[in-house]
């Protein structure tokens, strides 16, 4: 029911029950009115039958004296006047005095009865008979005073309680009329808390509600109790709500892809500024390293000569753009090649084994992953090491993914390194040759493919080093 | 808070709905109780009873038996004795009665000229018919139909005999009754004389008295000194035994005196019991009202015509002091 018919609905009960109390209040005052009034229209009547008597007997004396038809009429009406009165007289027959009225009525018929034999024999002209019916009609109109005054006294006696109790009755009217009041006053109290209750509690939960959303709270929905205009404005309130938790969520999830695509783009940037810097003089650097080639191939030193050929290969291979993807075979060759140049160096002191899956060679990965790892290796495995070690390259198929594992047998990394390694965000790393870091491979790795789960690393004092990359096979750079 | 306020305005309700609806019972109960209209005309007969005086236990009685017995008949009847605010008088009542075409009429019988003509000629005329009650008046004087009480000459011989028993039989008696005495003391006073003329030893003397204290004292005082030996007591009207009994006590010892009469006045139980009055003759008053109403009634529905002309007798006994 809306607020409006409420409203309506009270309003109209107010009125109702005023209408109804001035409709009850005025008819019981008519009420009343009609009891006293004919409780006083008896004694009235009463009353005019002695006056009617007596007038009846006064015209009639007239009509002795005066036999004349104009007179003959007077005492007509006289008489019809008498007989009017006794008809009303008639009405106030109770059965308390059923008895004495009707004496008294019949005394009416006597007093007639003897008003008309007086005026045949007046007509006869018999005196004596006139002059004794006359003093009969006398007689009888006196009786009839004396009667009116007795049943007037007895009515009063009747009547006398009768008005006792209806001045009793009024007074516990008036006592209904206030407790009637109270009852009424307490029930319009009830009618308009629980109708104001009706309109203020959905407001509240309203506004409980629109405090949630303005704390951030989207989610929780919004109902109303009620089902007027309040629920209505609860039912849009909760749309826009929702509307706001969609484009909230929207905007978290672009966010969160900014956030990632800056990222990348961070990592990208420092990638190629690394690069950048080494490329300062790429040209210089390549045909010194040729002519060097050249020279010591000149001088006979043939060795020397592939060696700096494996340089040049491994400089133009990293002057490469980092965030190109290369297939592994070319990966693999710059590993021969660094490999090459180590073996150089260390001599005795390194050992490289390679086991490769020849169907694994075409897969796509981020150029320079592999190669900063074998220099870990190197670095942390072989130079350490006084006698040095060895170093196994391996590339399998497993599962879905293709595995790249580089072990070395050197001294281990301690588990709060591994940690660092796999998940730490450190930048410093110094010492490569590349200088890209393992955790920009593990990064660059991780973009790439879209997942976090492609680097492992085992490793302990007896066992050595492992570490793993993993390269899911259906990944489309 | 919700809660409790409509807790509280629930029990106001409550509280004032109970006390609303108790004032509305009051109220109705308040309500007058108009009496009832009557339309039509009453089918029933309208009778109404006359007699002097409603006070004395005496004809209290005889309205009893009256009302009782109209109940059981199912007619109308009202005693009258005096209305509105004065004492009418009787004729007065009787009068208005006949005017009223009552269907009939119980009096009490009063050897009036007036109460004759009354009874005679105006309710002859309107054609009301009368039975006299408790006291009598000559048939042809007031052409009642009959009479119910009890047979006063029978009465006064009770009486007569009684005291002439406890005279031995001789001595003189004084019989008191009104200076023109009544019909009804003439018929006591023929049933008394009639008795003790047969005892040749007793003197029946009669003494005449007026109404008034003063006079009833004076006339037993002189009737006292002019027959200083007699001591029996005949009244024949029962209204006087106060005064008389008085005045002799004011004289000499009532005890030795034998003073007997009627019941009709209320001294005169007190004084039996005071054994001042030696004896009185009980009449039976209910059942005058009783008898009277019914033979009326029968009269007026046709069951009994004609009533008998001598009287309906009601029971008498002598009650004397002591018994």
């Amino acid at each position: 029911m809306t607020i409006q018919n409420k409203i309506w609905g009270l309003v109209s009960l107010a009125v109702l029950i005023m209408g109804g109390i001035w409709i009850a209040l005025m008819y019981s005052n008519q009420q009343s009115q009609e009891q006293y009034s004919s409780i006083l229209s008896r004694y009235l009547q009463m009353n005019e039958v002695t006056t009617a008597s007596q007038s009846l007997v006064t015209e009639l004396n007239e009509y002795i004296r005066f036999p004349v038809p104009a007179q003959e009429e007077k005492l007509a009406r006289e008489e019809q006047q008498l007989r009017e009165i006794q008809e009303q007289v008639r009405q106030f027959r109770t059965e308390d005095n059923q008895l004495d009225m009707t004496n008294y009525l019949l005394m009416m018929d006597s007093l007639i009865e003897a008003s008309n034999r007086t005026l045949s024999f007046v007509k006869q002209s018999e005196a004596d008979a006139v002059t004794q019916e006359f003093n009969e009609a006398n007689r009888i109109a006196a009786a009839l005073e004396s009667r009116t005054l007795y049943i007037l006294d007895q009515e009063l006696r009747t009547y006398n309680q009768i008005y006792r109790d209806l001045i009793q009755q009024s007074k516990e009217l008036e006592r209904l009329g206030l407790w009637l009041l109270g009852l009424i006053t307490a029930i319009v109290l009830l009618v308009a808390y629980r109708f104001s209750l009706s309109i203020t509690k959905p407001v509240h939960e309203l506004t409980r509600a629109a405090n949630e959303v303005a704390k951030g709270n989207f989610t929780t929905p919004i109902h109303s109790s009620s089902n007027d205009e309040i629920a209505f404005l609860a039912k849009t309130f909760d749309t826009m709500r929702e509307n706001i938790n969609e484009l909230f969520q929207d905007t978290q999830e672009k966010a969160r892809l900014e956030n990632e695509l800056q990222e990348n783009q961070l990592l990208l940037k420092e990638s190629q500024l690394k690069s950048l810097q080494s490329q300062i003089n790429p040209h210089f650097l390549f045909n010194t390293l040729n002519t060097l080639s050249k020279k010591a191939y000149l001088d006979g030193a043939e060795e020397t000569s592939d060696l700096l050929v494996s340089v040049a290969g491994l400089l133009r291979y990293s002057l490469k753009k980092v965030d190109q993807s290369v297939t592994l075979k070319e990966e693999v060759t710059v590993i021969d090649q660094y490999i090459a140049i180590q073996t150089a160096r260390f001599a005795d002191r390194l050992t490289f084994h390679k086991e490769i899956d020849p169907t694994c060679m075409q897969v796509q990965l981020p150029s320079l992953t592999l190669q900063p790892i074998v220099e870990n290796a190197m670095i942390h495995g072989i130079e350490r090491l006084v006698d040095g070690g060895t170093i196994v390259l391996r590339v399998f198929k497993q599962h879905d993914a293709v595995i790249a594992e580089v072990k070395d047998d050197g001294p281990g990394i301690s588990e709060i390194d591994i940690e660092h390694l796999l998940h730490q965000e450190v930048r410093q790393e110094t010492g490569h040759s590349t200088s890209i870091g393992f955790q920009n491979v593990r990064k660059r790795l991780q973009l790439f493919y879209g997942t976090q789960d492609v680097m492992t690393i085992e490793s302990s004092p007896a066992t050595g080093t492992t570490v793993r990359i993993r390269i899911p096979l259906e990944v489309t750079p | 808070m919700r809660k409790k306020v409509t807790v509280v305005l629930s029990l106001l309700i409550a509280f004032f709905a109970v006390f609303t609806a108790i004032s509305v019972w009051r109220v109705i109960q308040a309500a007058p109780n108009f009496p009832e209209p009557v339309t039509g005309t009453i089918d029933q007969l309208r009778i109404v009873l006359i007699t002097e005086n409603q006070t004395t236990d005496f004809w209290k009685q005889v309205e009893r038996g009256a009302l009782e017995e109209a109940e059981r008949q199912g007619v109308l009847v009202e005693a009258w004795a005096g209305f509105g605010t004065e004492d009418q008088d009787f004729n007065g009542n009787l009068e208005t009665a006949i005017y009223s075409k009552v269907d009939g009429i119980l009096v009490q019988g009063q050897d009036t000229e007036a109460f004759k003509e009354l009874t005679k000629i105006k309710a002859a005329f309107y054609g009301v018919p009368i039975i006299t009650i408790g006291e009598d008046v000559p048939a042809e004087d007031s052409l009642r139909k009959t009479y119910v009480g009890s047979n006063q000459k029978e009465a006064g011989g009770l009486l007569a005999e009684r005291v002439a028993e406890k005279l031995d039989y001789e001595g003189e008696v004084i019989i008191v009754g009104d200076e023109e005495p009544s019909y009804m003391q003439r018929q006591r006073l023929e049933g008394v004389e009639e008795s003790l003329q047969e005892f040749s030893q007793i003197t029946p003397i009669y003494q005449g008295m007026g109404d008034t204290r003063e006079e009833i004292m004076q006339a037993t005082m002189e009737r006292m000194n002019q027959s200083p030996a007699a001591t029996a007591w005949i009244l024949l009207d029962s209204d006087v035994a106060y005064f008389v009994t008085q005045e002799i006590s004011r004289r000499t010892q009532v005890a030795p005196y034998l003073i007997y009469s009627f019941d009709e006045a209320p001294e005169a139980r007190t004084l039996l019991q005071a054994k001042v009055m030696d004896g009185v003759i009980r009449q039976r008053p209910r059942e005058m009202g009783e008898t009277g109403l019914r033979l009326l009634v029968e009269w007026i529905r046709g069951e009994t015509v004609p009533l008998d002309s001598e009287g309906y007798e009601t029971p008498i006994f002598i009650e004397e002091a002591g018994s």
